[in-house]
């Protein structure tokens, strides 16, 4: 198996990555590598498997409500750029594509 | 006291110090962080300007009897793990300037009971590696050979420990990145059963397999610092509400009563000879001790570190893109557009292994490939916790080596990524399977490095392993 240059390229623009020609091929042969490698659990009928979301036993866990755990200033204090309470991004388009 | 002696010294004697007042807490703290400035190791990234604050006031406790075991007792932190107001880089150019605005619940706990945090130790990048090469502060040296590595990713803590900069520290473990650098550099390190440890305030890898966990100087150490750092936090979405027992008055119980398992897939090819040895020889003086030992099977440990290098970079590549400079960390040039700007900030920031694990993680998480290779995993962590399941109803700790290998070359094997993926192969299954491991230095090779034990424990069963790491220790002392 063999990443090309055209899919390592889509992969690290979906990642937010830039990569040097060098990085992009290295990446491709690594990730070739490893792929191969893993690619051995296909060795399995997995067919009539469930999948477990982690190591947990059933039910052990309690999952609480996905609701903020700070106050807003205490969130913001790391941020570096606040403009009126808010945290100020850079420009969402490019110049160009305005 | 100027020549206080710092060597491998354990919790009960620091304790028992402090009390008898052969010793202050300041004196003692004073004395690690002299050996920490002198450090040839690489061990820490930053320390703590407030210890020696710190120390003072656990000795005003200790001086008013409100102090216990833990109260003025130095504490290492690897800097994956978040303490309000200290440097927390996770050894990242990305948060090089970071600084934690909060503290994680298993250090608060420990800090409660007087720990003094002396700073904030080395490890791989966001925890990725086997060897601590991929620190943008550079690799820790092994402190048993400094042409070595000392493991990873909780390199620093391990080697902090072997050199007697530090008597107790935290590390965490995702795939046995507690345990590997445990084993080579000749402590003890422990794993919990997934659930057991807040995961909160510690820089997610891999949250359905992430753990932070203690490693000490002895069994008993692990055993009473995870007394403090265990239970349920409501921060933790994953943390489990089983009932915490009294890890320490477990010790010296019953312990002749375990059965123990030897899993045969672990002593197969690629195992160093003088490694098997030092597993087989302590295994012959248990049996010897009139200890069961019974052979046994995990089918599905061949496919364990597949399963992981599928699962641990998929959810790298998902946690991982937080880090874009908007909030903290990085910032990049303010006239780039969005989509330019978090390019630059990841691209100078991360370095090689995370690109690796975020590109690796992001293409098997893509259309196409999702269903062909996570979901796939997923159903194979199903068949590896039911390997566990299986075999814990016939056993009650299994004993295999921690590592196949003792400590490599620094360079040996950072060119060539899946070879030094191998080096997680006897600790990945414990965190895919939710189950608690610890690793004990049992021995030496000829080199003069440390070899590894590692007891394995169903979920939630940490008393068992704790148990028989102590028994083990005072057996080949």
């Amino acid at each position: 198996m063999v990443l090309s240059k055209k899919e390592i390229i889509k992969i690290a623009d979906l990642a937010k990555l830039n990569l040097s020609d060098k990085e992009a091929a290295a990446f491709g042969r690594e990730l070739a590598d490893v792929l191969g490698y893993v690619n051995k659990i296909n060795q399995l009928d997995l067919s009539q498997v469930e999948q477990s979301l982690s190591g947990a036993q059933q039910n052990s866990l309690f999952l609480r409500a996905d609701s903020p755990q700070f106050s807003k200033s205490q969130g913001l204090i790391p941020a570096k750029n606040i403009k009126a309470g808010f945290v100020a991004v850079p420009n969402v388009f490019n110049k160009k594509n305005d | 006291m100027t020549n206080l002696k710092t060597e491998k010294l354990t919790i009960s004697k620091i304790s028992a110090g402090l009390k008898q007042k052969k010793f202050s807490s300041y004196e003692l703290t004073s004395a690690y962080l002299k050996k920490i400035k002198k450090d040839d190791c690489n061990a820490f990234i930053s320390v703590n300007d407030k210890a020696l604050e710190q120390a003072k006031f656990a000795d005003k406790l200790l001086a008013a009897k409100k102090g216990g075991e833990l109260c003025g007792v130095p504490l290492a932190v690897k800097d994956i793990i978040l303490v309000e107001g200290l440097r927390a880089t996770g050894a990242s150019n990305i948060l090089a300037d970071y600084i934690a605005s909060y503290t994680a619940t298993a250090v608060d706990h420990l800090q409660k009971a007087g720990m003094v945090v002396l700073g904030k130790t080395n490890c791989d990048e966001f925890a990725m590696g086997s060897s601590n090469e991929n620190s943008a502060f550079g690799p820790v040296l092994n402190p048993y050979d400094k042409k070595r590595v000392p493991g990873g990713s909780s390199g620093g803590s391990a080697a902090a420990l072997a050199a007697s900069l530090a008597p107790t520290a935290l590390g965490t473990d995702t795939g046995g990145s507690i345990r590997q650098p445990a084993s080579f550099c000749g402590v003890c390190g422990l794993k919990p059963s997934y659930g057991r440890v807040s995961r909160y305030g510690s820089m997610a890898m891999a949250s359905s397999l992430d753990q932070i966990g203690p490693m000490a100087n002895s069994v008993r150490d692990l055993a009473l610092l995870l007394q403090y750092m265990a239970g349920f936090d409501p921060l933790d979405a994953t943390s489990a509400q089983t009932k915490v027992p009294d890890y320490l008055s477990g010790l010296g119980k019953n312990t002749k009563k375990l059965r123990l398992g030897l899993p045969k897939e672990y002593f197969a090819a690629g195992l160093d000879k003088e490694v098997e040895q030092a597993v087989k020889g302590l295994v012959a003086s248990l049996e010897k001790e009139g200890m069961t030992v019974k052979e046994v099977s995990l089918p599905y440990t061949d496919y364990a570190l597949a399963t992981y290098y599928l699962l641990m970079p998929a959810e790298v590549s998902s946690n991982l893109a937080r880090y874009d400079g908007v909030l903290y960390g990085l910032s990049a040039d303010k006239k780039s557009g969005l989509d330019d700007w978090y390019k630059e900030i990841r691209s100078r920031g991360f370095g090689a292994e995370v690109k690796r694990r975020i590109m690796l993680g992001t293409y098997i998480l893509s259309a196409g490939y999702y269903d062909a290779y996570y979901k796939q995993a997923q159903k194979v962590r199903t068949l590896i916790k039911e390997d566990f399941a299986k075999v814990f109803s016939e056993v009650d700790v299994l004993l295999t080596p921690a590592t196949p290998t003792t400590a490599f070359k620094l360079g040996e094997k950072s060119q060539d990524p899946l070879t030094m993926y191998l080096s997680d192969i006897f600790t990945v299954a414990a965190n895919i399977g939710g189950v608690c491991g610890l690793s004990l230095p049992i021995g030496q090779d000829k080199k003069g490095l440390p070899i590894g034990l590692q007891l394995l424990g169903d979920a939630f069963q940490e008393e068992k392993i704790l148990n028989l790491g102590n028994y083990i220790e005072q057996l080949i002392a």
